[in-house]
């Protein structure tokens, strides 16, 4: 019985541990990345520590479960952490809380200006090897995101093909 | 048989949600995915006969898969800023592209506003006298990011 619970709640123990493990290096080491991947191969290493001790007939496919479920619990823990790091309206709701008497349009318009956020993203997308400078013009130095553009369109097109055809005659109109 | 089960439930629960979506896509499309989701395991799991461990693994494997699906899913509905300019500049191949033209053609001031709007539909803040503030809801959200900040050591970004 405590087998099967332990099998069962793996994947969460794992992710306890992933979540543990980038709070300390995070604290340890300032940087962001890098702590995110040592918790996830720490809280990986540990699925399979659990696995290896519990799991006995079905070993293929509990560690099929496990994973699968540990790296979709990390892929949200990941996506919660990136929002702080990336989301415009996450920065706006903080900004806001610091602001008891609101901010005014014009103000927020300001903060968040076109060529901030822009500055802001290359600056992120330089540091993590994605784009480089080349002759004082951008290219793409790793095809790694593209991959999700092109993933994220597709699933587009497949979801709400009616919007993409609205939208290329817009396009067209213009 | 619980990851095929889970794969299955995934993989109908999907099927659905592209047929609901190009019949008519609702106003809430979060809402709708989660009720979408748990409804097929509520179904799955009164049609099956499974142990309550049995229900607890299929849960958590599905569950979180379809949370992923549901994060994955605001990205497919709005195409971010990051990835529009990495499929812009890929566009322009070994040429590359200049500062100007990059933020001529992706960001401008409709798409704060655009966030302005959607995170007041949401709840998340609310307009008076010119001024934007946030709303209970959006305070208890702005409180759990801070925090989370704190504790896991983020800047604040954007």
């Amino acid at each position: 019985m405590l087998t099967e619970w332990g099998l069962t709640l793996s994947p969460l123990i794992a992710l306890v541990v992933n979540v543990c493990m980038q709070m300390i290096s995070i604290h340890l080491s300032h940087r962001t990345g890098l702590s995110i991947i040592i918790g996830l191969l720490i809280g990986w290493c540990v699925a399979l520590v659990l696995l290896c001790i519990l799991s006995n007939s079905y070993f293929i496919m509990d560690c099929g479960t496990c994973f699968v479920s540990y790296l979709a619990l990390s892929f949200c823990f990941w996506a919660f952490l990136n929002l702080n790091i990336t989301s415009l309206r996450i920065r706006i709701l903080r900004e806001l809380l610091k602001e008891s008497q609101g901010l005014k349009t014009d103000v927020l318009l300001q903060y968040y200006s076109p060529n901030e956020l822009i500055k802001k993203r290359i600056l992120r997308l330089e540091a993590l090897g994605q784009i480089r400078r080349k002759n004082g013009k951008w290219v793409l130095h790793s095809r790694k995101l593209l991959v999700l553009v092109w993933v994220t369109s597709l699933l587009r097109n497949l979801i709400t093909p009616f919007k993409v055809l609205e939208a290329a005659r817009d396009a067209d109109r213009l | 048989m619980i990851l095929f089960t889970a794969v299955a439930l995934l993989f109908f629960a999907f099927m659905t949600h592209i047929v609901w979506w190009r019949v008519k896509r609702p106003a809430h499309t979060t809402s709708a995915l989660l009720l979408l989701f748990i409804g097929f395991f509520i179904i799955a799991i009164s049609a099956l006969s499974l142990s309550f461990i049995e229900v607890m693994r299929l849960g958590l494997l599905y569950i979180s898969c379809a949370l992923s699906y549901i994060i994955l899913y605001s990205a497919i509905e709005q195409q971010s800023p990051t990835l529009a300019m990495i499929h812009y500049i890929d566009l322009h191949g070994e040429k590359g592209c200049d500062d100007e033209s990059l933020a001529h053609s992706l960001c401008t001031k409709s798409e704060i506003m655009k966030r302005l709007t959607l995170m007041e539909q949401s709840d998340w803040l609310l307009q008076k006298n010119m001024r934007w503030y946030l709303t209970k809801k959006g305070r208890r959200l702005a409180y759990l990011f801070d925090y989370a900040a704190k504790l896991f050591g983020l800047k604040i970004g954007g």
